[in-house]
């Protein structure tokens, strides 16, 4: 019984100590043939392991958002709209107000519909057409 | 969308060229309006297209982006070209256009549909400005 305890020791702690006798060049100094490197500074060394993973990280961010910066911004239907209005052509700002045309009652013609488009055609002076998307 | 520039200078400039191809087309006054509408669209488009210059001559495009909203106006004079028939065929067109996000390239091709429809056909046995 106890000849049976000692080779379980000695099965456990031999491949053990076998492999931490073949490990000693692991614990070998530098070669004493390799240069004496300077002295890293703080700055160089925030520098290197700071300064390059954040410039590749904004290098690739600024590659992934370029296209959309150059296409501009996309409307997108269904969000809020805040931007400033524009007229092309010219614009009905500065006009007079024409009294008749602008009471918009009665005598237009045109159509508006909801979600899709719709048509009328009275016999009156101004038409068109409209719709919703 | 963010708030300030609703185009791009590209984009402006190609809707600028779509109104003055129009206009060359046409011989009407285009005028395109993209901002927020106040009140009901339909009575806010005809209340800018009566303070254009020569509304009768005018056409007015007016586009809600917000309120997903498209208003095409035809002057008296201009409707006996472009009729509302041929007013809503565009304006289809344009609200495919604005459906899938596309505001710039809808507003031009729309601006130019409309030129074209309203083009006036050379009269050589009447003086067309009489």
């Amino acid at each position: 019984m106890r000849s049976r305890t000692t080779i379980r020791v000695l099965a456990v702690l031999g491949p053990v100590l076998a492999v931490v006798a073949a490990a000693t060049p692991a614990m070998a100094e530098t070669p004493a043939t390799w240069p004496e490197p300077d002295p890293m500074s703080t700055l160089d060394a925030l520098l290197i392991f700071g300064g390059i993973p954040v410039g590749l990280a904004v290098t690739i961010a600024l590659l992934v958002m370029a296209p959309s910066v150059a296409k501009g911004p996309r409307y997108r239907p269904g969000l809020s709209w805040w931007a400033t209005p524009e007229w092309f052509g010219e614009s009905a700002i500065e006009g007079e107000r024409r009294p008749a045309l602008a009471a918009g009652t009665g005598a237009a013609g045109g159509a508006t519909a909801m979600t899709e488009v719709a048509v009328t055609q009275p016999a009156t002076s101004e038409g068109g057409a409209g719709a919703r998307w | 969308m963010p708030a300030g520039e609703a185009f791009t200078p590209d984009q402006r400039r190609s809707i600028d060229k779509a109104v003055r191809a129009a206009q060359e087309a046409s011989g009407y006054a285009f005028s395109v309006y993209v901002g927020v509408v106040h009140g009901e669209p339909r009575a806010f488009a005809r209340g800018l297209h009566g303070r254009l210059s020569d509304p009768d001559n005018s056409v007015l495009v007016l586009v809600d982006p917000g309120g997903r909203a498209l208003e095409i106006v035809t002057g008296a004079q201009v409707r006996r070209n472009l009729d509302d028939a041929e007013a809503a065929l565009v304006a289809l067109s344009m609200q495919q256009s604005f459906a899938a996000g596309d505001l710039a390239g809808g507003i031009a091709s729309g601006v130019y549909q409309l030129g074209d429809h309203a083009h006036r056909p050379i009269s050589l046995h009447t003086d067309p400005h009489a």
